[in-house]
């Protein structure tokens, strides 16, 4: 089921409508239910293999809270760790490594008769297998105690909002919630609805419309003119910020119609003066995961200078390589890891300042580290979105020998860049906001203005083809 | 519930423990009670925010379904066996094309039905005699693949007769890409989606007029007919319940008249660009020559008389692909592989390539490649002195006969009962 179907719309009012009638356990049946039926829409099949991750997790964690011995104890967190990146492992990446030994024994003039699966990759199984990770390690760490009731567990992994795109939550935030009482709020659901329908704007309206543009170049790349590919990068990096962005507004929004609050995912991360503050904006929840569970254990800080800039790129790499089983993303995390740390280098670090102050002015310097960094993260997009290495490359060529010879047009006619402007107004005029339609401060005529505004432009303009969210394929 | 008595607010302290619990309880149901009742209140408060869009789209659904566009085809195929003289038209929402001829065929089992593209929609019942049963599924075939389809999906049971089949020359282009469509178009219909409704909503917003034309043709008060759908009821034309297409625009009449072509872009543009269906291509496919030749002979098989045709063009069409020399070759092969192929499997073919092929000229046509009801007729003509066809259909010669003698008929319509 996506959300952007009418039979999410359905399955929304009917989850609701019920959930508010039933006392707390009854709600988390209700969600373990519901995220079953959700999940189910999309594959039955693999409904196994969740509830088999989850059980795993779910028993290896009670054994660890039971245990005392060090040596014992790591050996339940080796189970958890080995079930579930075994199975992130094998239905991700088995066909990737396979190819690319392949790959290496042929260029070494050696014959490989190697054969690769077909494996479909199931829905959400790199979030809900780092969430399951989160919650076994913290529990290791005696940072959390393991919960006893099993529904309660499978809805901290499945809960429907978040489970295929995220928010990856931790099991301190998230899993506790579902242990007490929700209460419902009215200004919480409101804001939730709010957050909905700039989601939905965003995905439908934004992401949608600029989705084709982007795969008649990208897929054309070897014939697509410079000026082409410039716009169609330029056009990925909003696609893929709305598409992703739009699907964790919808998702948070969601969960606080239940009474749950999911941690933010992304803080206007284009507004970004560089790059070390663009990883501080954009996919929060996957940064502070990798700093919790691979950063910090590597050494983080603590270590030689040498030593924490490899750890930094190593996070960067395995982020990419989190993304999927293409030589492409690890190019995209190590472009990354090389531009983090070589800012401070070329002086684009911005003054440090908390998120949550970002409504302050900007000064012109400020406009301008955005710019470039902007530029460097798309850059980086060029090899997220090609299709190999080599496209990447042919696509960086073709935009850079039409830049030096000056064959730089403007943006394609009847392109949807118009919307991009729109939501990039609206998004920088509430930059100080959670999200860019937390409105609730005004009155009444001009909340609702805004909202029927949003909701025709949903109506008339969104792309009615069906495009699934970007993120479901990690 | 075990609760000392005195930390409860409102509750003595020394109140026995029974009366401890029953207040309690009051206490945890009131607390869902209010709870309850703030969740009906915001719902309501959302169900009013949505009330506006809600009415909108319930009067714009009442305005469609009073036009006719959005009754589903089975409706449709209903309303027209009851009532045939009404004609069927959408304008905005999809047409639906493939799904209201395939089951118009499967509802009457023609004896003789006419397939093809849309340049076959002109055949008409009463050509064939006054009791023929005849439908016209024009429009379901647009390339070989729906062809192939069509003979797949047909039960011998609703299999005609008689196939009158034009052939386009695009169907043996190897460089025509265009998808097969039956299989999927059988089973929509865009009435039952919520997509095409929303489309449909959209087009109308933005086409200056458009809703007013709608009030205006469910309003007793402008005399719009009682087709069923906007094109139907605002411009009197449509599809008949045989199948066949009519129009409303007037026929060439005098001297100065000069042929216009409606297609856009013009056939001729788009024959010397390579677009549209005139991909250019060095030679006919024999390939695709063969995949023909396997759909006539499981026709065949299954008892089917095929009369073949190449739908014509208009002099400037033709011109065009007689000049293009990306377009020529397959051009002259078609206009002879396929007459061929006719022949050697014995069945009766016409070319009708061209308005001089039967000696007529642009004036049949309304534009670059598609001809009217009346060339029609002198195509039916032409088959009606192959002794074979003669035979297979019987009235269909002095029905012809009678409808191009008649004054009535002119260079678009022939006189039959009811335009």
């Amino acid at each position: 089921m996506t959300f952007t179907t009418p039979t999410f719309l359905v399955f929304l009012v009917v989850m609701f409508a019920t959930y508010w009638l039933l006392d707390r356990k009854g709600q988390n049946l209700l969600i373990f239910a519901g995220s079953l039926v959700f999940y189910a829409w999309w594959d039955w099949r693999f409904l196994g293999l969740l509830l088999l991750s989850a059980g795993i997790d779910f028993v290896v964690a009670r054994l660890l809270q039971r245990t005392t011995d060090p040596g014992r104890r790591r050996a339940f967190l080796g189970v958890s760790l080995a079930s579930n990146l075994g199975i992130l492992g094998f239905f991700k990446y088995f066909n990737f490594f396979v190819g690319s030994f392949a790959h290496m024994l042929t260029s070494l003039g050696m014959h490989a008769d190697t054969s690769t699966l077909r494996i479909i990759l199931p829905l959400g199984i790199s979030f809900y297998t780092f969430q399951a990770l989160s919650y076994t390690i913290d529990v290791y760490r005696r940072q959390l105690d393991a919960v006893d009731d099993p529904v309660q567990y499978f809805c901290f992994i499945a809960f429907f909002p978040h489970m295929v795109s995220g928010p990856i939550q931790r099991a301190t935030h998230l899993l506790t919630q579902f242990g007490k009482q929700r209460r419902f709020d009215e200004s919480d659901a409101a804001d939730g609805a709010r957050q909905m329908l700039w989601g939905f704007f965003k995905k439908m309206v934004v992401a949608d419309n600029l989705a084709p543009m982007v795969s008649a170049a990208y897929s054309h790349a070897s014939t697509a003119s410079g000026s082409e590919l410039l716009w169609a990068t330029y056009a990925f990096a909003f696609q893929i910020y709305c598409d992703f962005s739009g699907y964790t507004d919808i998702a948070i929004g969601c969960a606080k119609l239940f009474g749950f609050h999911l941690t933010r995912n992304f803080a206007y991360p284009y507004f970004s003066r560089g790059i070390v503050e663009f990883w501080r904006r954009w996919h929060i929840t996957l940064s502070t995961w990798f700093r919790e569970y691979l950063y910090i254990p590597l050494g983080g800080n603590r270590v030689a200078t040498w030593r924490k800039h490899l750890n930094v790129f190593i996070v960067f790499v395995v982020s990419g390589f989190w993304h999927g089983a293409n030589w492409t993303f690890i190019a995209w995390g190590g472009l990354h890891g090389f531009f983090y740390l070589a800012e401070p280098v070329i002086g684009l670090r911005a003054p440090s300042r908390d998120l949550n102050h970002d409504h302050a002015r900007f000064s012109t310097g400020d406009l301008l580290r955005i710019f470039v960094t902007f530029q460097l993260v798309c850059l980086a997009w060029i090899f997220f979105r090609a299709d190999s290495i080599s496209s990447g490359f042919t696509i960086l060529h073709r935009i850079g020998s039409a830049v030096a010879a000056g064959q730089l047009g403007g943006p394609p006619r009847r392109s949807p860049f118009g919307w991009v402007v729109v939501m990039l107004v609206v998004e920088w005029l509430q930059r100080g906001r959670p999200h860019a339609l937390a409105v609730q401060s005004w009155r009444r005529p001009a909340r609702w203005a805004a909202y029927y505004a949003t909701v025709a432009a949903i109506l008339l303009f969104a792309q009615l083809q069906f495009i699934p969210f970007i993120y479901f394929q990690f | 519930m075990a609760t000392e008595s005195g930390l409860l607010p409102g509750v003595p302290p020394l109140a026995p423990a029974v009366l401890v619990d029953d207040v309690v309880q009051r206490g945890a149901e009131r607390a869902v009670h209010s709870q309850r009742a703030l969740v009906l209140r915001w719902s309501l408060l959302l169900l009013l925010f949505w009330t506006p869009v809600l009415i909108l789209a319930t009067a714009f659904e009442l305005l469609l379904w009073r036009t006719g566009e959005s009754w589903t085809i089975s409706r449709v195929l209903d309303v027209q066996r009851r009532d045939p003289g009404r004609l069927f038209l959408r304008r905005y929402l999809d047409q639906g094309l493939y799904r209201y001829k395939f089951l118009g065929m499967l509802e009457r089992r023609p004896a003789i039905l006419a397939l093809g593209s849309s340049r076959v929609m002109r055949f008409r019942a009463p050509m064939f005699g006054d009791s023929a049963n005849f439908y016209n599924a024009g429009g379901l075939i647009q390339n070989l693949d729906d062809l192939e389809s069509f003979v797949r999906l047909t039960p011998d049971t609703a299999m005609p007769r008689v196939i009158i089949l034009g052939i386009d020359m695009w169907w043996l282009n190897d460089n025509d890409r265009s998808p097969e469509g039956l299989t999927s178009g059988i089973a929509f219909d865009g009435a039952s989606s919520w997509k095409s409704q929303l489309l449909t909503a959209r087009e109308m917003l933005m086409t200056r007029g458009a809703l007013v034309g709608a009030i205006a043709a469910v309003s007793p008060r402008t005399g719009a007919g009682d087709g069923i759908g906007l094109a139907a009821r605002e411009r009197g034309e449509g599809f008949r319940s045989d199948g066949s297409l009519t129009s409303a625009r007037r026929p060439p009449e005098n001297a100065d008249w000069h042929f216009v072509d409606r297609e856009n872009p013009i056939i001729p543009d788009r024959i010397r660009q390579g677009i549209d269906r005139f991909e250019p291509a060095p030679a006919l496919s024999l390939a695709r020559l063969a995949r023909l030749r396997n759909v006539l002979t499981t026709l065949q098989r299954r008892g089917v008389l095929i009369l073949g045709f190449n739908p014509p063009f208009s002099a400037d069409g033709a011109a065009a692909l007689e000049s293009d020399p990306r377009q020529r070759e397959l051009w002259r092969e078609y206009r002879t592989g396929v007459p061929a192929l006719f022949t050697e499997l014995g069945l009766p073919f016409v070319d009708a390539s061209t308005t001089g092929a039967l000696g007529l000229d642009d004036r049949y046509m309304s534009d670059g490649f598609h001809a009217e009801e009346t060339f029609h007729l002198y195509l039916l003509r032409r088959f009606a002195a192959d002794p074979r066809v003669a035979a297979a259909l019987p009235g269909m010669g002095a029905a012809v006969e009678r409808a191009i003698a008649s004054s009535k008929t002119d260079y678009w319509y022939a006189d039959f009962p009811g335009r």
